[in-house]
Parts: C-alpha cells; sequence; structure tokens
C-alpha cells in the first residue's frame, strides 16, 4: 500500500468513524425513521444464535435490522465474488481458509482498531494478515460418539476394526474435513501437529486405512448427525463443540471425545466487506462480535473458545488438550488438490 | 327363444334401474329397446354384452348360460354409440382386432377383413387412420368390426345419433339390408321412436326399468297396452276423462269437450286416458254413433305428405288431426271451432296416470 | 363423405396471435435459463488462458472417476424413472377411475409430500433405511434375509428415495392421458373378445403411451439432474454429475470443468427430451 494510500485510507476512516458516532449519537431518531438493513453472511449452523442472540441486541442498541444468511463458507465467498462490483453483504462470518481466498480475490476490507476498537483486544493468533479477519469465539472439534461406545480418548478409536462401516467423516470440502487429515498425518508420522500438518502423502495414505470403517464421507451434516443420535454409526470425526454440544445437553445419547492427541479450534473469522453497504453498522456489527460482553455470551452459549482477552471466568476447552490451529494459508494453496485426491480415493 | 333374459334386477344403490324384466329375441330377429334415456335400455344392452352384471335373473344365449360369462368370452359384438374405434389403429386394423383377439394370425386375418370392409363398402379405406374418417365412415368401420368375428349377437346402442339426419335414414336402410342378408341376430338401442319402427321386426318399449309393451311396429301403433306406449311410439289425441256409465263392454265417458263413447273394461267413476291415433281424426261431424268434439282450431301444419290440425285443449289434454296431403280445404281459420268426430272403435283407453 | 378427407388446413395459414401469450414465459425463460446455458456452453469450451479447446471434455472422458459418476447418473435416473413408472401407472389408474372423496385423498397423498422440504424426507428415509428400520426388521421378519441389508448411502436407497419424490411428475401425465380416453374403448375389446392381457397390451398401453413418454421423460430428466437428493442420501462416496458440477465450481474452482460437465449433463437432459417429444409426435400422429 502506497503511502498516499495509506494517509488517505486513514483519513477516510477517520471521517468514517466520526459520521459513526455522530450518527450513533443521534441514533434513536434518525435511524428508526427509516430502518436500516444490515445483510451478514454466514454458516447454516451460526443462524440460530445470531437470530436470538446477536441480531436482537444489536437491533437494539443500533436499530438497524440484521438480515443473516446462513450457508457454507464457500458459496459465501460465490456471493462476494459474483457481486463483486455491488455488494449487498456488508459482513461475513467464514471459516479462515475461505477467508485466505476472499484476501486473495481483493474482497475485503481490513478491521482497523479505528473502526472496531475491540480488535485490539483479541488474543494473540486470532487476528490474520493485518486485521483482514478476525477470529471472535471459536468451538474446538473432537469426535462426535454414540454413549453406546466407551472411552473414545484417543483418534485411533476411529481406525479400530470393531467399527467396521460404523464411522462417518465429514469431506474435505468442509472445513471440519479438514481435522480428520491432519490427524491422520499427525498417527502416521509421529510429528507433532504443527509438523505433521505438512504431511499430505502420510495422511493420505493413513486415510485410505480408515476405508473399511467408513459408512461414508458427508458435505450435508445433518443426515449422519442423525444417524449418530440413532446409533447407527458409532464415531462421527470432526464434530464441533457449538453443534454438538447444544445436542448432548438437549439429551441426544451422543457425546463430544477431545482425545489426547488433540483438538482443533475451528475457524470463525467475520470480516468485512470490501465497499459493502451501510459499513458504518457494518463496523458496529464486526466490533460487537469482538467485544467481552458479547463473547462472553457467545462464548458460553455456544460453548466455544472466546477471542477477546477481557473475557473471564469461561472454562469452555477440555483443560490439558492442546488446542490446535493449522496453517491455513497452506491448506489454502493446497485445497483444490486435496479435496479433489480425497474424493477419489474415497469414491465407491 | 335364441336369447332369453329373464328375471333381471338391477340396482345402483337405491336406484333400480332394471325391475324384474324379461325380454327374448328369436333367432334372426331384428329388435328394439326403445325408450327415453334413464328407462334402463342402455344397461340391459351392456348387461347382454356382458359388460354390466346383474343382482338377479339369468341370461341364455345360443343355448348357453352366459349369465356369469365375462364379456370377451360371450361372443356378443356391439357397436358403440360414438363407435369405440380404436384411435392408434387404422380402418384394417381396427377391423381385424376381434380375428387378432381370437388368436388368428395377421396372415389370415387378411381376407375375412377385406370382406367385412366390402360388406360395408370401405375397402379403400383400409389403411385410413380413424381420425381420417367421417361420422357415417365410422360407422361403417363400428360395423364391420362388430360383424367380422361372426358374433351370435349384435348389439347397437343408439347406432345413428351421431349422424345427420338424411344420412341416417340412408344407413338405416343400408344396416337393416345387411343384418337381414347376413341373418344377424340384433338387438338395437334407441330413443327414437322412427329408427326403432324402421330397423326392427319387433320393439320393446322400455320405461322405468321394465318393458311395457313388446310387439311388431304395427301392434305398438295401432293397440298400444299402456298410456306410455302410446304416448312414446307415435303421435296421439289424448284426453282426460271420467267413466260416467258402463254397459258392457261400452263406456260413457264424460270429457272436457262432452261425451264421447269408447270400448273398454273400467268401473264406473275410474278416471281414465282416451287416445285416438290422428289419422283416425276426422275434422268433419261424424255419421250417427261416432264420438264427435267441437273445439277451437289452433293451428295447422301443413308437412308435404300430410297436414297436421292441432285444436285448443284443456290441461295436460292434447288433440292432433292427421289428414293427408295438402288437403286444407274446408278447414275454419285458427280460432274458429271446428268439430272433430272419430269411430267409437277407434278409441283407446288407459287408466289415468297415477290411478292404476 | 368423401368431402371430410380433404379436411387439411387451410392454405397460407397466419402465425396464431394467441402464440404471443407465451412470449412472457419465453423471455423468462430466455433470461433466466437459456443465456446463462450459452455461458456455460462458450465456456466449456475455452481453457483457463479463453481459447477454444475441447481439453476439458477429453479429461472428462478420460477419466475413470467421472465417468462411473456419469454410469451411475444414468443408471439411477433409469432405475428411477423404471420404478415410479411401476408405481405410478397403476397409481394413476385408481386415480382416474376414483371418485370424490377418495380422488381428492390421493392427490393429496402425492402431492402433499412435494410441499415437504426434502430435507424432512431424507430424516424419514433414514429411519425408514436403518439397519433397525422398517425396511430390514420387515424383511428380517419376514426370515427373507437373515442380516440386516445396509441401505443407507446406497444407490438402492436414492432410487427409492428420488421415487418418493418424483412420483406425481410420472402419475399426473399418465392420469390426464386416461382421462381423455374413452371408457367405451376398453369395453368395445371386450366384446370383440379381447381377454384382460390382450386388452391391456393392445389398447391401454397404446392408448396412454404419450402419458408414459411424457412422465419417463420428467422423471428422467429431473432424476438426471437432481442434486439436493442424492447429497443426502448417499453422501460424497458416490458421487452424481451433478454433485460433481457443484464440487468443480464450488471446492475446486475449475470452472471449466463445472461448464463441461453441466453441457454433458444438458446434453443428456435434452436428448431425452427431444426423442420423447419426437415418440409422442409419432403417437399423436397416428392418431390425429
Amino acid at each position: 500500500m502506497t503511502k498516499n494510500g495509506f494517509s488517505d485510507l486513514t483519513r477516510r476512516s477517520f471521517l468514517k468513524s466520526a459520521t459513526a458516532t455522530a450518527t450513533l449519537l443521534a441514533a434513536p431518531g434518525i435511524l428508526r425513521a427509516e430502518t436500516k438493513e444490515l445483510v451478514v453472511g454466514g454458516a447454516a449452523s451460526h443462524t440460530k444464535w445470531v437470530e436470538e442472540i446477536v441480531a436482537p441486541a444489536f437491533e437494539k442498541k443500533y436499530g438497524a435490522r440484521i438480515i443473516f444468511e446462513g450457508t457454507k463458507s464457500l458459496v459465501n465467498l460465490e456471493k462476494m465474488q459474483s457481486n463483486k462490483a455491488k455488494p449487498y453483504l456488508s459482513v461475513v462470518q467464514m471459516d479462515d481458509p475461505v477467508m485466505i481466498m476472499a484476501v486473495n480475490e481483493n474482497l475485503l476490507t481490513p478491521i482497523t482498531p479505528a473502526l472496531a476498537p475491540n480488535v485490539a483486544k483479541l488474543r494473540q493468533g486470532t487476528v490474520h494478515m493485518d486485521g483482514m479477519w478476525a477470529n471472535y469465539v471459536q468451538p474446538w472439534a473432537g469426535i462426535a460418539y454414540n454413549k453406546s461406545v466407551s472411552g473414545v480418548d484417543s483418534w485411533t478409536k476411529l481406525w479400530d476394526p470393531a467399527f467396521k462401516g460404523r464411522v462417518v467423516i465429514p469431506s474435505l470440502q468442509n472445513t471440519e474435513g479438514m481435522w480428520t487429515l491432519f490427524m491422520a498425518a499427525h498417527l502416521a508420522t509421529g510429528k507433532p501437529l504443527a509438523e505433521a500438518q505438512y504431511e499430505i502423502d502420510a495422511a493420505f495414505a493413513k486415510l485410505e486405512e480408515l476405508k473399511p470403517n467408513l459408512l461414508n464421507v458427508y458435505a450435508v451434516l445433518t443426515q449422519s448427525f442423525n444417524l449418530l443420535e440413532q446409533n447407527e454409526i458409532a464415531m462421527l470425526a470432526g464434530q464441533f463443540s457449538s453443534y454438538t454440544i447444544p445436542r448432548v445437553t438437549e439429551g441426544a445419547t451422543i457425546d463430544l471425545a477431545a482425545p489426547k492427541e488433540g483438538i482443533f479450534a475451528m475457524p470463525s473469522g467475520i470480516c468485512l466487506v470490501k465497499d459493502g453497504p451501510n459499513p458504518e453498522l457494518a463496523a458496529a456489527y464486526v466490533n460487537e462480535m469482538l467485544g467481552a460482553e458479547l463473547q462472553s455470551i457467545l462464548a458460553e452459549s455456544t460453548y466455544s473458545l472466546p477471542a477477546n482477552t477481557e473475557v473471564k471466568g469461561v472454562d469452555i476447552a477440555p483443560a490439558g488438550i492442546e488446542v490446535f490451529g493449522p496453517d491455513w494459508a497452506f491448506v489454502s494453496k493446497n485445497r483444490a488438490n486435496w479435496i479433489d485426491r480425497f474424493d477419489r480415493m474415497m469414491a465407491i | 327363444m335364441y336369447l332369453d333374459v329373464k328375471g333381471i334386477i338391477k340396482s345402483y344403490r337405491d336406484n333400480t334401474v332394471l325391475d324384474g324384466l324379461d325380454f327374448s329375441v328369436a333367432r334372426g330377429e331384428l329388435v328394439s329397446l326403445l325408450g327415453p334415456s334413464g328407462c334402463g335400455k342402455t344397461t340391459l344392452l351392456r348387461m347382454i354384452a356382458g359388460l354390466v352384471t346383474a343382482d338377479h335373473g339369468t341370461i341364455r344365449l345360443a343355448e348357453r348360460d352366459v349369465t356369469g360369462l365375462p364379456a370377451h368370452k360371450r361372443n356378443v359384438s356391439v357397436v358403440f354409440q360414438n363407435y369405440a374405434l380404436f384411435p392408434h389403429l387404422n380402418v384394417s386394423e381396427n377391423v381385424g382386432f376381434g380375428l387378432a383377439a381370437r388368436g388368428v394370425s395377421k396372415a389370415e386375418q387378411r381376407t375375412p377383413v377385406e370382406e367385412a370392409l366390402a360388406l360395408v363398402r370401405m375397402e379403400q379405406f383400409a389403411d385410413r387412420p380413424i381420425s381420417a374418417l367421417s361420422g357415417g365412415q365410422q360407422q361403417r368401420v363400428a360395423v364391420a368390426r362388430a360383424l367380422v368375428v361372426a358374433p351370435d349377437l349384435l348389439l347397437l346402442d343408439e347406432p345413428f345419433s351421431a349422424l345427420d339426419r338424411k344420412l341416417r335414414e340412408t344407413m338405416q336402410v343400408e344396416l337393416k339390408a345387411l343384418l337381414r342378408s347376413r341373418g344377424i341376430t340384433a338387438v338395437f338401442v334407441t330413443h327414437d321412436q322412427e329408427e326403432a319402427l324402421a330397423v326392427s321386426d319387433r320393439i320393446a318399449v322400455m320405461n322405468r326399468g321394465r318393458i311395457e309393451q313388446y310387439g311388431g311396429p304395427m301392434e305398438l301403433y295401432s293397440r298400444p297396452a299402456t298410456s306410455f306406449v302410446l304416448d312414446f311410439v307415435g303421435m296421439s289425441t289424448r284426453i282426460a276423462g271420467t267413466v260416467k256409465k258402463v254397459e258392457g263392454r261400452s263406456l260413457l265417458i264424460s270429457t272436457a269437450y262432452g261425451e264421447v263413447t269408447a270400448p273398454g273394461n273400467f268401473i264406473q267413476g275410474a278416471k281414465v286416458l282416451l287416445g285416438v291415433r290422428p289419422e283416425h281424426l276426422d275434422p268433419v261431424p261424424g255419421a250417427a254413433g261416432s264420438n264427435s268434439i267441437t273445439v277451437a282450431l289452433s293451428d295447422v301444419m301443413c308437412l308435404g305428405a300430410k297436414t297436421l290440425v292441432h285444436a285448443t285443449a284443456s290441461g295436460a289434454d292434447r288433440i292432433i288431426c292427421e289428414q293427408s296431403g295438402a288437403a286444407q280445404q274446408g278447414l275454419p281459420s285458427t280460432g274458429e271451432p271446428v268439430t272433430l268426430s272419430w269411430n267409437v272403435e277407434q278409441t283407446l283407453v288407459y287408466p289415468a296416470e297415477g290411478v292404476q | 363423405m368423401s368431402q371430410f378427407n380433404g379436411a387439411a388446413a387451410a392454405p397460407g395459414r397466419r402465425t396464431d396471435p394467441f402464440l404471443l401469450l407465451a412470449v412472457p414465459a419465453l423471455c423468462l425463460l430466455g433470461m433466466l435459463f437459456v443465456l446463462p446455458i450459452v455461458f456455460l456452453l462458450v465456456k466449456s469450451f475455452r481453457d483457463t488462458t479463453g481459447n477454444l479447446s475441447i481439453a476439458t471434455y477429453v479429461a472428462f472422458f478420460s477419466d475413470p472417476f467421472m465417468l462411473t459418476a456419469l454410469r451411475r447418473t444414468i443408471v439411477v435416473a433409469i432405475e428411477t424413472t423404471l420404478l415410479t413408472l411401476l408405481l405410478g401407472y397403476p397409481t394413476a389408474f385408481a386415480l382416474a377411475r376414483a371418485r370424490g372423496f377418495t380422488q381428492t385423498i390421493i392427490l393429496i397423498a402425492m402431492i402433499l409430500p412435494l410441499s415437504v422440504g426434502v430435507i424432512v424426507k431424507a430424516f424419514a428415509w433414514s429411519i425408514v433405511f436403518r439397519t433397525d428400520g422398517v425396511i430390514n426388521k420387515t424383511l428380517l421378519g419376514l426370515g427373507i434375509i437373515d442380516q440386516p441389508l445396509r441401505l443407507l448411502f446406497t444407490e438402492t436407497a436414492l432410487v427409492i428415495g428420488a421415487t418418493n419424490i418424483f412420483l406425481p411428475f410420472m402419475v399426473l401425465p399418465i392420469y390426464a392421458v386416461i382421462r381423455q380416453t374413452d371408457p367405451n374403448l376398453r369395453s368395445a375389446a371386450a366384446t370383440l373378445g379381447a381377454g384382460p392381457l390382450f386388452c391391456f397390451f393392445r389398447v391401454t398401453l397404446p392408448l396412454t403411451l404419450p402419458g408414459i413418454v411424457a412422465g419417463a421423460a420428467f422423471v428422467f430428466s429431473m432424476a438426471v439432474a437432481m442434486y439436493v437428493i442424492p447429497n443426502l442420501i448417499i453422501g460424497e462416496r458416490t458421487q452424481t454429475l451433478s454433485m460433481l458440477i457443484a464440487r468443480s465450481f464450488l471446492y475446486l474452482r475449475n470452472e471449466q470443468m463445472g461448464s463441461t460437465i453441466s453441457t454433458i449433463l444438458l446434453a443428456i437432459a435434452a436428448f431425452i427430451v427431444i426423442v420423447s417429444s419426437v415418440i409422442l409426435k409419432r403417437l399423436s400422429g397416428r392418431q390425429a
């Protein structure tokens, strides 16, 4: 970025935030006169908590309506890309690997402390590529299992011949599909996850050995999750806390295991769409999502790890188990190849 | 008899369509079932064909009991009102259908199909699709299709109703000649009395699921057994009256137009319906001993070969007189009184409707 | 009588102004369907640098992975079509025969499930198809099998599921044709000595063939292109062409391959539609 561009940007940002502040002060009168709408893209699984927790709070505070479009991360990317000339999404909540692709295609605008002051309060490793996106709360991922199975204390259990045809794993099309791949790499090479994540050939060889146990590979979770609850399958790999634990508390005879080899931090990122409509409201939405107040509620209600360091007294991750976040840039670069290779390997 | 239908009862829910009906046809006879719509004639035809089952009763045809036999085992052909030709087959395939159903090979079908088509003068149309035929041509094909299988009995359901009047008359003559020459036993169903009179040896007049009278055309016309037959077959003068005096077989009946004498067996005071065929009425005062009434002339219709004289009648009565030719001379003008007379012996007497 | 034979269409026919009524629908189709398809077609014949190329077609037809999906797509569509026909044909007759309340019930039973989302149905199916589901329990109980069958995530389950959804599209065209046929034709056949089987094969079947062809064309072209149903029922290990299209566009970001597979899928569907309309024309040509 040129010096000129930078100063220009800061000035614009300043003006914007000044306007934003002024707008906020005058909020009750002006904003309610014509209810503004902020379109937020995100994962389908977010819909419940966005609509029940975030949207009402935001609407109350800012008088603007949140329209949430829940779908897959890659579909969100496609939406941004095809509407690049005239974006209609203002904010998108999607997975880190897709964020990298969005940055590469120049679809995002950075979250600066000037726009969203809370971005300065996040823990290390949760703000990426100079603020292009940030993690807000991160669900953790392990193995979901039916309670008829005892002691899912290791990822090797997936390979246990006792579970022939009773295991389902996510497709690599899904972000949570990466966890089985990386764990396969770790189990095959014995190296720590941070190193093993680059040993993809070994990972694929290990996944090949999993095939007898696989009933299926899912791209759409619902059906497979249903089968787990019905005890048709024993284990569903790569499942994350924000989805599984609510089902556990609702009384499903399943649980989420945090095996000893480690668990994974789901890459829940939030970003601002470049030239998206209602930039001030968008910044305010992101700021709220990164703030301690909302995060402490979200962390508990979605069983996720908060990114804001000011959130206290929330006990989410199982103690003493490594929480691993992979090199998403590496994933992003190779993912298409992996998907193709994986699909061919798994094809019947 | 060749066809014997005995004691047939058929009801749909509460509606009795055929009510203990008996009916028979001699071999080679052409018979019509005549009646208004809803009288049960089509149900009877479909029952003989095996398309409808009877609740009670038996049907015998050509010395065998066919009551329980399905249609395809009866060897009874039907010409349907809309002909029911197979639209996906051409003319010769339609005609050959019955033979094919009897397992006759394509090659063996050829001669009989050609013969049947020649019979109805349709041989040039053998390869035409059905949709390219006119109504009259379709009827010929339907007849050929029904005859080619040499049926024990041919049933025809209002076969001429889809044709215009002129064509209808031609086809009636043609078909009757054809059936006669082949010695076919056939039953026509029709609601058109002229058609029934034209094509049949005998006519069964049906009303409310029963046969009111079964006889030759002349018998039906000159000696209608019931007032229904009088009304349904041919035109008639009909006058309501009350029996005033009984002298043996001679009745003195008072009517709205004066007293009238008629032969019959009724008790004094009985409500009756008098009937006279129009050609028996004369628009002149009659000789002593004949009946005569004086009424107002309401209309004179010249129909070419005959002239109809209508007179004003009260209530449900109807007074009509037929003169041969265009004999209008001597008639008073409309509205003027005219005296009509007829022979006492030509007077028909029936119990009045609803008093039976 | 012969004057009827020459009743051909009047010479110099002008365009029927009623055809104009179709213009709005055609515009919509043109914009939402034809244009994107033309884009797809063009794209499928270009390489990444924009030059004319049939490379992706060569790649498709030389890739066993793709060919397996192609074979499966066609086989599943054919099986689905046959099963809907097998179930739908008698249903159409029952529907045509039924009157009043019964007819309403059959119609509702067929149409209502269309309004239930595929996802809800997929849950229902998983209950039926499970190892301890209704089908397996019945078969085990009847002693037909002694080990529960694996039905979930199989092509069998996909065919059954697709049949469930597409059944009305087979029943309704056949029903419409039956409604138009003269019931006297079957009576006529019977009185001419045709037993039930002869009557069925020589009269009923040929007369309802237009409905069968139309229904089969509907079901086949929908089954060959279905995406959500296989996604829910058989998952990722058994790919179909539509799943490969989504995968190419969304996950592999290979628009050339996506367009190529789309074009192939479209060609299959178009082939079926054209063949069926030719057959229909032949059939009606004999009758009209």
